[in-house]
C-alpha cells in the first residue's frame, strides 16, 4: 500500500513539475518559458497583455495614509538623474521601487512600470528605483548600467549598493524584492505592496493622488 | 494551485538557492528521506510563516546565526558518523531554519498576496506558505517517493560517497553561515547560471 502511495506522488510529483515547466500554470509560467529563450521578448509579452487605461475609469476611494515616507541615505550613486536626494522629488507623486536587475518578479513588473511612465510621464509623476543588489554580480556598476540598458529602465535610479535603505524602508528580517511604494506631494506613503501583481490599483492609486493632490502641509 | 505552481516556478530563481543547497545537502546526507523531507517543508514553512507574520525579527546575521552555522557543521557530521533518527532529523531541523532564516525570496503574484496578507491577518496565510514551499521542494518531495516506491534504488543513494558529498555540503553551507558568506555562495552560483 506505502509503495502505491509512494508511486503516486512520485507521478504526482514529476507530472506537477513538467505542467509548471511546460507552461501549463498560468501566465507568469508562460512569462517564465518566454523568457528563457529571449527576455526582452517576455517584456514585450507582458506589456502586450496590459489592458488599456480606460479613458473614464471607475473612481477609486481616497488612498490609505501610511504616514511620512523614509528618507535615503547614504546611496552610493545616482543614475539616469540629475538628483542627489530623494528630497529633489517632493511635491511630485513619486513611485518608489525597492529593486534588483537580476531578480525575475522585480523584472516582471518592469512593463508595467514602462506603462505608467507613457500615461503618467507628462504630469507630475516620478519613478525612482532603489536597487538593492541581492548578489555580489548585481552591485556590479558595469552590470547595472548594461542591464538598465537592456530592460529599457529609463527612470532615476538611486544606488543602494549596502542595502542601508533596502532595510531601514522594510523594518525587522521582512526585506523583499520587489517592493512598491507611492509617496503623494506631501511625502506620505500611499501605497505599499510586496511582489508583483496589483497593476491596476497602482495605477488608480497613481491617478486619484495627481487627480487629488493633497492639501500641501503648513509649513513648520 | 496557483501558489503551489509558483513555489515550482521558484526553484529557477536564483533567490531560493538559499533554500535548495541546503535541502540538496540534506537530501544526500539523510537516510529517511521520507521521514526527513516533511520535517524539511513544515520547519522551513514554519520558519518563513513566522517571519511573513512579523513573529520572527532576528537578522539573519550576528552572533546568533554564526552559532547556528557552527552548530549545523556539528549536526551534520554527527548525522553522518551514527545512524539514528535523532540525529537525522537534528540536523534536519536546523538546516531548514537556518535557510528559511536567511532565505530573501524573491515575490511572486502569489507569494506576494501572502506577504501583504500576512501583515493583517497572519493565520489565514499559513497553509499558502506551506503551498508555497511545497511546491518549491516538490524535487525533494519526488526523491522521498522515490525510496518508498524504488527501495533498490534508495539503496544506491545511501552510498557512503553519496552521503559523504552530503556532508560536505552541509559542512560548507555551516561554515558559511558562521563567517556570514553563505549569501556570496547563491550569488556566486546564481552569477554563474545568469552569465
Amino acid at each position: 500500500m506505502g509503495r502505491i502511495i509512494a508511486t503516486i506522488i512520485l507521478i504526482g510529483g514529476i507530472a506537477a513539475i513538467g505542467w509548471v515547466a511546460f507552461g501549463g500554470s498560468d501566465e507568469t509560467a508562460q512569462a517564465v518559458a518566454t523568457e528563457a529563450a529571449d527576455p526582452n521578448a517576455a517584456a514585450d509579452a507582458e506589456t502586450a497583455e496590459q489592458p488599456a487605461p480606460t479613458a473614464t475609469p471607475e473612481p477609486i476611494e481616497e488612498p490609505e495614509n501610511y504616514g511620512p515616507r523614509m528618507d535615503l541615505v547614504d546611496i552610493d550613486g545616482w543614475l539616469q538623474t540629475d538628483a542627489t536626494s530623494i528630497d529633489d522629488f517632493n511635491g511630485q507623486v513619486l513611485l518608489v521601487e525597492m529593486w534588483t536587475f537580476g531578480c525575475f518578479n522585480c523584472k516582471a513588473r518592469i512593463p508595467h512600470n514602462q506603462s505608467y511612465y507613457e500615461e503618467f510621464g507628462d504630469e507630475n509623476f516620478e519613478i525612482l528605483g532603489v536597487h538593492a543588489p541581492e548578489f555580489s554580480f548585481e552591485a556590479d556598476l558595469a552590470n547595472i548600467e548594461e542591464a538598465l540598458d537592456r530592460l529599457d529602465v529609463t527612470w532615476p535610479q538611486a544606488l543602494d549598493m549596502e542595502k542601508k535603505n533596502f532595510r531601514a524602508w522594510q523594518p525587522g528580517s521582512t526585506n523583499y524584492w520587489p517592493r512598491t511604494y507611492v509617496i503623494d506631494q506631501n511625502g506620505d506613503i500611499r501605497y505599499d505592496h510586496i511582489g508583483e501583481g496589483r497593476y491596476e490599483e497602482l495605477r488608480e492609486t497613481i491617478r486619484f493622488l495627481i487627480e487629488n493632490p493633497p492639501e500641501p502641509r503648513p509649513a513648520t | 494551485m496557483g501558489t503551489f505552481a509558483e513555489g515550482i516556478e521558484s526553484i529557477r530563481f536564483a533567490c531560493s538557492l538559499v533554500l535548495l543547497i541546503p535541502a540538496l545537502g540534506i537530501i544526500l546526507l539523510g537516510r529517511r528521506r521520507n521521514l526527513l523531507v516533511p520535517v524539511w517543508i513544515v520547519t522551513g514553512s514554519l520558519v518563513a510563516w513566522l517571519r511573513f507574520a512579523g513573529w520572527w525579527d532576528l537578522e539573519s546575521s550576528g552572533l546568533w546565526h554564526s552559532l547556528s552555522g557552527v552548530l549545523l557543521v556539528v549536526l551534520a557530521w554527527l548525522a553522518w558518523k551514527r545512524n539514528d533518527a535523532i540525529a537525522d532529523s537534528a540536523v534536519t531541523v536546523l538546516g531548514a531554519v537556518i535557510a528559511s532564516w536567511t532565505w530573501v525570496p524573491c515575490v511572486g503574484r502569489h507569494l506576494g498576496d501572502i506577504l501583504n496578507a500576512a501583515r493583517s491577518g497572519p493565520w489565514g496565510q499559513l497553509l499558502p506558505t506551506v503551498a508555497f514551499m511545497v511546491g518549491l521542494f516538490v524535487p525533494l518531495v519526488v526523491l522521498a517517493a522515490l525510496d518508498v516506491a524504488a527501495p533498490k534504488l534508495a539503496e544506491r543513494a545511501e552510498h557512503p560517497q553519496v552521503r559523504t558529498v552530503g556532508l560536505a555540503i552541509m559542512v560548507l553551507v555551516g561554515a558559511l553561515v558562521a563567517v556570514t558568506l553563505f549569501d556570496d555562495l547563491a550569488g556566486e552560483l546564481a552569477r554563474r547560471s545568469s552569465f
